[in-house]
């Protein structure tokens, strides 16, 4: 029958789609997840430490306190509701004042012995180096003294006239800070090796006026950290190696400090952001200019002493400085 | 004779398969309509279960491997934090060591070979934790520890690497301080130079021994703090982990919602089809049909319902056709039963194959009998006519033989016997013809009476009604009959 050819001329039904009222609650079920996921995250990011509303008070060391007032400053001006003290006093004042908690950070250029200080949360952050050199008065034309030499300039007593090292025929005069300073424990620590200083005491542990009597007493020679050096004495060599970051590195030059800040614990807050805004480029900038060395990019070296007979398995590593260093001459 | 159909009602709108011929299966571009129905379900389960378990299966190995990464890291502390506490102890111990040993040198006899051992040990104990502290500096500081590294960078205390470096330099330095100081004493001892080596040991060793566990404190110290930093850094992956699982979850329930979507699609769109050809079949539209994609259970289906909506259509479209036929021939046997009814008796209905024609057969007959009864009556009208006609003229002219006796002799003499004769003659001649004249009459009147007869006209019962050719049991019936129903 031909009735069969009209029939796709019949309506199909073939394209009508069902409406997916299921598809459209999954997509407002999807919706809202993320928003709940994107909530969890935002709630669960670490916190950022706020540097809170504070006063910080530091105390110790002198010869690090013009870094450290710098520093301040600067922190200060990033973060105006940090007030940030400064005394000076020496590292064992400091150290003290730190165990009585009376102050929040003790600058000091010796290590806390475990012995006097065995509270276990007494942390130690060093914050950069310190170099120190033997001055002379800028008419004394030596360049360069020996280790050896120096040791017999200081305590031994052996030599006693420039001229025993190629100077002019002037008796060598010492200048001997008082047992209490932080920077003679540094010198007869590495320099001397522990030998008893001889020579003209000072009263006083002032590096200013170390640096003064230096620049005026004829064939005087004393020492002194970089950062009080002044045109009006000169620095000298050891063995040949001035106090330059290679050299410290090197482990060619002994007569160097680390500088620590010790604080009991960290606590987050102003202090632990303190104490990483010392670690920051802005402060390891300031470091050279004031006479320190930055220790962030520096290798250490587990070099011997020039006082080590045995050799020591050497790593030497150079490290190129990221900051300029002045050289103080 | 066939009769016209009328054209069967087409649908308006053209569809693209207007041109093809008839074939139950389309091609289908979805390649899941070949599959049955069980099969297709069984996979889109199995899919799911797959999407579920691969989603688990990954969040757990992320998990397992954070674990993992944790583990790892407190194992390393722990034995970084013995190496270095062991270092401690000998530190300390080179330190009552060398007191010992200069004691034992003080002493009034010393002995050579106390003072040897003494000295072997010191130089022992220094190797060892030169060993430590080398091995640590060169090995287990964060910076040389990728992975360590990039926890505390997630902390975001990654300045504690350079810290930690400081801080391995500074006990490096004044371990080489110490064992230099350590070395001379011993020396000094040897040489039997024991004033110096006491103060030595006073002035030089013991702060420098002092200084060098300071240094070795700190660096235990800051593994300690590591701990606490690193503990952060975990609990910030373990959110990040708990955020990845939630949006693992989220797109494995996606995915398996979008398997479930497309699967129960493939059932329910040709089932939705299906339902709306069936309900526009209800609401009458019968031209629509159902298109039929695919291979599976519902597609042999959709086939059979276009086949039974086929075969139900034709059916309808045969029994209107026949309804179409059957009104027609009743239209026109009603036309020619008008003609009739207006006076023609023509029987001439059109004969075809259908039940209508019997009737019209029927009604031909009747009409055929009826004008036969009719001429056969106008023939008797005729006849009464003729007959009428001539006993009007004999009864005429008796009046006028009547009038002339009457008139040619008066009445009153009396009648001759032969002119009164001759009267009776004529009146017994005249009643006889007009005696005649009703016989005729009587015979035609029989006659009609005979063809009225043959049709019944009282009201019998309709399942009663016999062969209408049977006139003779009809006459029987008809006398059977009560005869006050005429």
């Amino acid at each position: 029958m031909d009735e069969h050819k009209h029939m796709y001329m019949n309506r199909w039904y073939g394209h009508q789609r069902p409406i997916g009222t299921a598809w459209c609650q999954l997509g407002r079920l999807t919706v809202i997840c993320f928003f709940v996921a994107i909530l969890l995250t935002s709630c669960g990011s670490t916190d950022t430490p706020q540097a809170s509303s504070g006063h910080l008070l530091i105390v110790g060391s002198t010869a690090m306190q013009p870094l450290v007032t710098a520093a301040a400053a600067l922190f200060e001006k990033a973060n105006p509701r940090v007030q940030v003290e400064v005394r000076g006093g020496g590292s064992l004042s400091g150290l003290s004042a730190l165990v009585n908690q009376e102050a929040d950070i003790a600058d000091s250029d010796v290590y806390a012995d475990p012995a006097i200080y065995p509270d276990p949360s007494l942390t130690d952050h060093i914050i950069c180096v310190i170099p120190f050199a033997l001055v002379v008065a800028p008419d004394i034309p030596v360049l360069s003294l020996t280790h050896q030499q120096v040791i017999d300039i200081f305590s031994t007593g052996k030599i006693r006239n420039w001229k025993e090292v190629n100077g002019p025929n002037l008796p060598i005069v010492p200048i001997v800070r008082p047992t209490t300073s932080g920077t003679r424990a540094v010198f007869r620590k590495y320099v001397l090796g522990g030998r008893d200083e001889r020579g003209t005491l000072l009263t006083t542990d002032s590096s200013t006026d170390i640096r003064d009597t230096v620049a005026h007493t004829p064939g005087a020679i004393g020492y002194l950290a970089l950062s009080v050096l002044s045109p009006s004495v000169r620095a000298i060599a050891i063995d040949g190696q001035m106090a330059t970051r290679e050299g410290i590195e090197s482990g060619h030059y002994p007569f160097w400090a680390y500088e620590h800040m010790y604080t009991l614990g960290i606590h987050p807050g102003s202090l632990s952001t303190y104490l990483s805004f010392m670690q920051t480029a802005p402060v390891q900038q300031l470091e050279p200019r004031l006479g320190y060395i930055p220790t962030v990019n520096m290798k250490f070296s587990s070099a011997g002493s020039s006082h080590s007979k045995t050799s020591l398995s050497n790593t030497l590593v150079f490290h190129e400085s990221e900051a300029t260093l002045r050289e103080f001459f | 004779m066939s009769f016209s159909n009328q054209p069967m009602s087409m649908s308006a709108a053209q569809t693209p398969f207007s041109n093809r011929p008839f074939s139950s299966h389309h091609p289908s571009r979805n390649p899941f309509l070949h599959i049955p129905i069980a099969q297709r379900l069984t996979l889109g389960f199995l899919l799911a279960a797959l999407i579920a378990a691969v989603a688990a299966g990954a969040v757990g190995f992320g998990h397992v491997q954070s674990l993992s990464k944790e583990t790892n890291f407190y194992q390393n502390l722990l034995r970084t934090n013995t190496d270095l506490t062991t270092g401690a102890t000998y530190l300390q111990l080179m330190d009552a060591k060398l007191h010992e040993t200069l004691t034992d040198a003080l002493a009034p006899a010393p002995s050579q070979e106390t003072l040897v051992l003494n000295q072997q040990a010191l130089r022992d104990l220094a190797t060892r934790y030169n060993a430590i502290l080398t091995n640590y500096t060169q090995h287990d500081l964060i910076s040389q520890q990728p992975s360590q590294m990039t926890l505390l960078t997630e902390a975001g205390n990654e300045d504690q690497a350079t810290q930690q470096q400081a801080q391995a330099g500074s006990a490096l330095r004044t371990w080489q301080v110490y064992r230099d100081a350590q070395e001379q004493v011993l020396q000094d001892i040897s040489t039997g130079n024991l004033t110096e080596a006491q103060s030595l040991i006073r002035f030089q060793a013991e702060p420098t021994n002092t200084d060098a566990l300071s240094a070795l404190r700190t660096l235990i110290q800051f593994d300690e703090n590591l701990a606490t930093f690193v503990s952060a850094a975990f609990s910030v992956e373990e959110q990040n982990l708990l955020l990845t699982t939630l949006i693992a979850a989220l797109i494995a329930c996606l995915c398996i919602g979008l398997v479930g979507w497309f699967i129960s699609n493939t059932i329910i769109k040709p089932l939705h089809q299906l339902r709306l050809v069936t309900q526009a079949i209800g609401a009458g539209q019968l031209d629509s049909r159902v298109m039929v994609r695919g291979r599976d259970e519902i597609a042999d289906v959709s086939a059979s319902v276009n086949g039974m909506l086929d075969t139900i259509v034709g059916l309808l479209q045969e029994t209107r056709g026949q309804r179409d036929a059957l009104t027609n021939a009743a239209n026109h046997l009603f036309s020619y039963m008008q003609g009739v009814s207006a006076g023609e008796l023509r029987a001439s209905a059109t004969l075809s194959n259908d039940p209508i024609s019997l009737l019209a057969d029927a009604f031909n007959f009747t009409i055929s009998r009826f004008r036969r009864f009719v001429l056969r009556t106008q023939v008797g009208i005729e006849q009464l006519e003729v007959v009428s006609r001539q006993e009007v003229a004999r009864s005429d002219a008796f009046v006028q033989a009547v009038h002339t006796y009457h008139g040619s002799s008066p009445l009153k003499q009396g009648v001759s016997g032969s002119q009164g004769q001759d009267l009776a003659r004529v009146a017994v001649g005249f009643a006889q013809d007009v005696t005649m004249m009703a016989r005729h009459v009587g015979a035609i009147a029989q006659e009609l009476r005979t063809n009225v007869t043959t049709f019944k006209i009282e009201t019998v019962d309709n399942t009663t009604r016999s062969n209408l050719l049977d006139a003779a049991a009809n006459q029987r019936f008809v006398q059977e009959l009560p005869q006050g129903n005429t």
